[in-house]
């Protein structure tokens, strides 16, 4: 069972970086080797959807951010080492009985490229193992929790291999002659290839991790908790936008009982920010990331699907109002298909007249409503929709949020209240600019 | 003073756009000479608002859309044309001498072919020339072509006439390096000048001959000018030209009715029928035949439309602040009491129905008054059309009818009066029988 989240959520909630937009990737993408960078890419691309792994690595990652560990870790070796071991020719073997006078000779006037290359790979690797050892004892020396235990294991028992003794036994950091060479290169590129791969992306995973926690620390971001209720539910406290500078936080909670939320406010009072923010959240918890909020405790879901910015597809023939009738429909199948979905609509059917869209929007909702497993938040600024619906339906949470007119000018608060706005500053913006007396003059 | 058309009203109504296979501009880009094309450009970029210089150019157009010519060379040939001229370069007899001698020089010893290339452009030349200056007296032979022939940039007649006479004499299948070196002199020395004004009028008369064989096979036709303060349009039988089998519809703006307020579903044609208006408005402020059976009007001073307003959310401006700022921008130059053509497709969608209905209500009322102004306001706010009725005289209402036929919407294009309530959001969404899927009921 894998998290689902489609092109349009990615790009909606800018997971991924797209133009000159940064994105949360972005944010964490500061790991000090590629292959943490290769490993976060991945982790970006494919949440995990079992309450187990996600917990235990967001424990791991919250773990070592507390013990605020460092790890230098000379990334250029890293890379001579994972060129040298991408050579599996048995050709460039080094062999013991080939340490004759013409290998002498070719190596003094420097003409064989490749034998450099492959001394170069090893004695990084050398260097390494030497590095991997030091890291699991700094690892076992401290006194931590259960949670890194098993981690640290994996890394003990590669290091303990007898089969690793020879390169034990040689010094980081010093030349090795042709005779340790041919030993080293025959452990690390054919006969314990995988061992040592292992032990790569192990140390990879590490960085990865504390990276995070790094960032997450210096971000305010906290830890997520995966919980196994029956009755799904997601809390959050004090989440915030990630990209908006001084964002203002709010909390929510959605239970099976109030499986919808239904947001109003004036254009520009915060609604898309909220529900990104709220996507994103949601995201990262699936993943084990921190998240920006204060605390979140969430059922694990099979999938968010938003729909923010949807673009039209005129080319295709399609009218914005048929392009959102078609996500819809998507989205519905999606749910038909699995139990627990989290939905986000922003403007629901703003491609249409505000008469269609408003009795579209009481038909859709309500529809959503009795799906009680799934979660969604819908936005809208046809405001005469909420009213319909507070009727007839019970499990709706209605917000939203707040404009304070001082004078002439609209404030906003950006604080989520109970209910839905009365505010209509459509009006309010024409006299602003003036329109009428433009033409009554 | 110009026509005045912003970039939005080009956008939304497709009119420029070169490579654009679907613009207007394509319709008529069918010309022989890269001359033209940029003349044709011209033309699209700057439309005319003064009624003489409109007649001027729709009368020329005329006259080749009455008669029917064809340019007798090709493209090819043309381009031969234009770079023989253009690589003239000496500017003394010896020069010339000269310059032709080395190149024939080399082109004997195999080093460059270059005069192997000239040669065989000089011949494609004295083609071209001459067979245009052959079409020009046969222009001469047609009615009313005095003027037109007097305004294809000043020729020199009698100059003309001698360069025409000059080059019959010589033999075309004459290949003699002194043949050659008479004609060049005769062409790319002596008369330079001329034959340069002959390329010019070359180009002016194929934008003519295209855009009247253009305007013939589509079966366009030309507008005809009514006095300025007359304020006045009307338009019979336009439809949208790039849509096949197009319906035709007619409309009628004057002092009196000044706004058509619009009506009908969604995919009714409401947008279609404003772009195939508002073309049809642009091409006859060029002069140039358009998409209807008749026009009269009264040259307006601009064009405005706000049909696909996009949101701009990178400047942090939701979709009702951008129709808002749109409207402004149309509100200003409409104060400006000038005489403009505005279009409003679904005024106010991106706000809630309440204020919709109030904002369009007010727009509409202001708008109203303004009778130099034409207007065509569309929406789905029923209600809203019921409230101008009893308000404002100088609204004309009229809806574009869907009747559904089971649950599919049929559309007949065809304009009635009245207001409509046809709405098929709903019908769509049954049609994809949403609900039920989420219901899990399929």
């Amino acid at each position: 069972m894998i998290f689902k989240a489609d092109r349009q959520t990615k790009e909606d909630l800018g997971i991924f970086p797209s133009g000159r937009e940064s994105s949360i990737y972005d944010l964490f993408n500061r790991t000090q080797s590629n292959g943490g960078s290769k490993l976060l890419r991945g982790m970006f691309d494919h949440p995990l959807s079992n309450i187990e792994e996600i917990n235990r690595r967001s424990a791991l990652i919250s773990l070592l951010a507390k013990e605020e560990i460092e790890l230098k870790i000379e990334s250029e070796k890293f890379d001579f080492a994972e060129f040298y071991l991408s050579n599996q020719d048995q050709r460039t073997r080094i062999r013991g009985h080939k340490d004759n006078l013409e290998r002498k000779f070719n190596t003094l006037i420097g003409s064989d490229q490749n034998y450099i290359q492959i001394k170069k790979g090893a004695e990084s690797l050398v260097d390494i193992f030497h590095f991997a050892i030091g890291v699991v004892e700094l690892l076992s020396n401290l006194k931590i929790g259960e949670e890194l235990k098993p981690f640290i294991q994996l890394f003990q028992n590669l290091i303990d291999k007898e089969e690793f003794n020879p390169i034990k036994e040689l010094i980081a950091g010093k030349r090795l002659n042709y005779a340790q060479l041919a030993i080293c290169d025959n452990i690390f590129r054919f006969n314990y290839r995988e061992d040592i791969g292992q032990l790569l992306t192990l140390i990879y995973t590490l960085d990865l991790y504390i990276t995070v926690g790094k960032i997450g620390k210096e971000l305010n971001f906290n830890y997520a908790q995966a919980d196994d209720k029956v009755e799904p539910q997601i809390e959050i406290d004090s989440l915030f936008h990630p990209m908006v500078k001084g964002a203002i936080s709010n909390s929510v909670k959605i239970e099976s009982q109030k499986n919808v939320i239904f947001l109003t406010g004036a254009n520009m009072a915060g609604k898309s920010t909220f529900m990104k923010s709220l996507g994103i959240a949601i995201y990262l918890a699936h993943m084990g990331f921190p998240i920006p909020a204060a605390s979140m405790n969430f059922s694990v879901m099979e999938g968010l699907f938003t729909t923010i910015n949807l673009p039209d597809n005129i080319a295709m023939g399609y009218s914005h109002f048929y392009a959102e009738v078609m996500r819809v429909k998507r989205v519905a199948e999606s749910l038909s298909r699995s139990k627990r979905i989290f939905v986000i609509f922003d403007e629901l059917f703003r491609g249409t007249n505000v008469k269609d869209a408003y009795d579209a929007t009481v038909a859709i909702t309500k529809a959503f409503a009795s799906i009680a497993n799934s979660f969604f938040i819908i936005s809208t600024h046809i405001i005469e929709a909420g009213a319909t619906l507070d009727k007839s339906c019970k499990n709706i949470n209605f917000l939203y949020l707040p404009t304070v007119m001082e004078g002439n000018r609209p404030i906003y608060t950006y604080k989520l209240s109970k209910g839905i706005t009365a505010d209509r500053h459509g009006m309010l913006i024409i006299n602003n600019e003036n329109i009428l007396d433009i033409l009554n003059s | 003073m110009h026509f005045n058309v912003d970039k939005q009203t080009l956008q939304e109504l497709n009119l420029l756009g070169r490579y654009r296979p679907d613009s207007i501009f394509s319709i008529f880009n069918h010309t022989v000479t890269r001359g033209a094309t940029t003349l044709l450009e011209q033309h699209f970029n700057s439309p005319l608002s003064e009624s003489h210089s409109i007649e001027e150019r729709s009368n020329r157009f005329q006259f080749f859309y009455k008669n029917s010519f064809t340019l007798p060379f090709s493209s090819k040939e043309y381009d031969s044309t234009e770079q023989y001229v253009d690589s003239a370069s000496a500017t003394n007899p010896l020069l010339f001498l000269f310059t032709n001698i080395k190149q024939k020089l080399f082109s004997v010893l195999s080093i460059d072919k270059e005069h192997l290339e000239i040669v065989k452009e000089q011949r494609e030349s004295v083609k071209v020339i001459k067979e245009f200056i052959e079409l020009t007296h046969s222009i001469a032979t047609k009615e009313k072509s005095e003027e037109l022939l007097m305004k294809l940039s000043n020729i020199n007649q009698k100059k003309k006439r001698d360069l025409l006479k000059r080059l019959e004499q010589y033999n075309p299948t004459d290949n003699s390096f002194i043949n050659f070196l008479k004609l060049d002199y005769l062409l790319r020395y002596k008369n330079l000048t001329l034959v340069r004004e002959i390329l010019e009028s070359i180009e002016e008369v194929d934008l003519y001959i295209t855009v009247a064989r253009v305007g013939r096979e589509r079966q366009f036709n030309f507008a005809k000018l009514l006095p300025q303060d007359e304020n006045r349009v009307e338009v019979k039988g336009v439809y949208h030209p790039s849509i096949p089998n197009a319906v035709s519809n007619d409309l009628l703006f004057n002092q009196e009715k000044n706004v058509l307020f619009l009506t009908g579903a969604n995919m009714a044609g409401k947008s279609t029928l404003m772009k195939a208006f508002g073309i049809s408005i642009y091409l006859a402020h060029m002069g140039y035949p358009a998409p209807f059976s008749s026009m009269e009007f009264s040259p307006a001073t601009g064009l405005s439309t706000s049909i696909n307003v996009a949101d701009n959310l990178d400047m942090g401006y939701s979709h009702f602040y951008a129709e808002v700022v749109r409207v402004k921008e149309i509100a200003l130059k409409v104060a400006e009491n000038r005489r403009v053509s505005v279009m409003f497709d679904e005024l106010f969608k991106g706000t809630n129905v309440k204020d919709a209905h109030e904002a369009t209500v007010k727009i509409t009322s202001a708008f109203a008054k303004k009778r130099r102004c034409s207007f065509i306001i569309s929406t789905h706010i029923m209600e809203a059309g019921e409230e101008l009725t009893k308000s404002e005289e100088s609204i004309t209402f009229k809806f574009l009818p869907s009747t559904l036929v089971g649950s599919q919407p049929k559309y007949s294009y065809l304009l009635q009066d009245g207001i409509s309530d046809d709405r098929h959001g709903m019908t769509i969404i049954k049609n994809e029988k949403i609900v039920e899927i989420i219901a899990g009921d399929l």
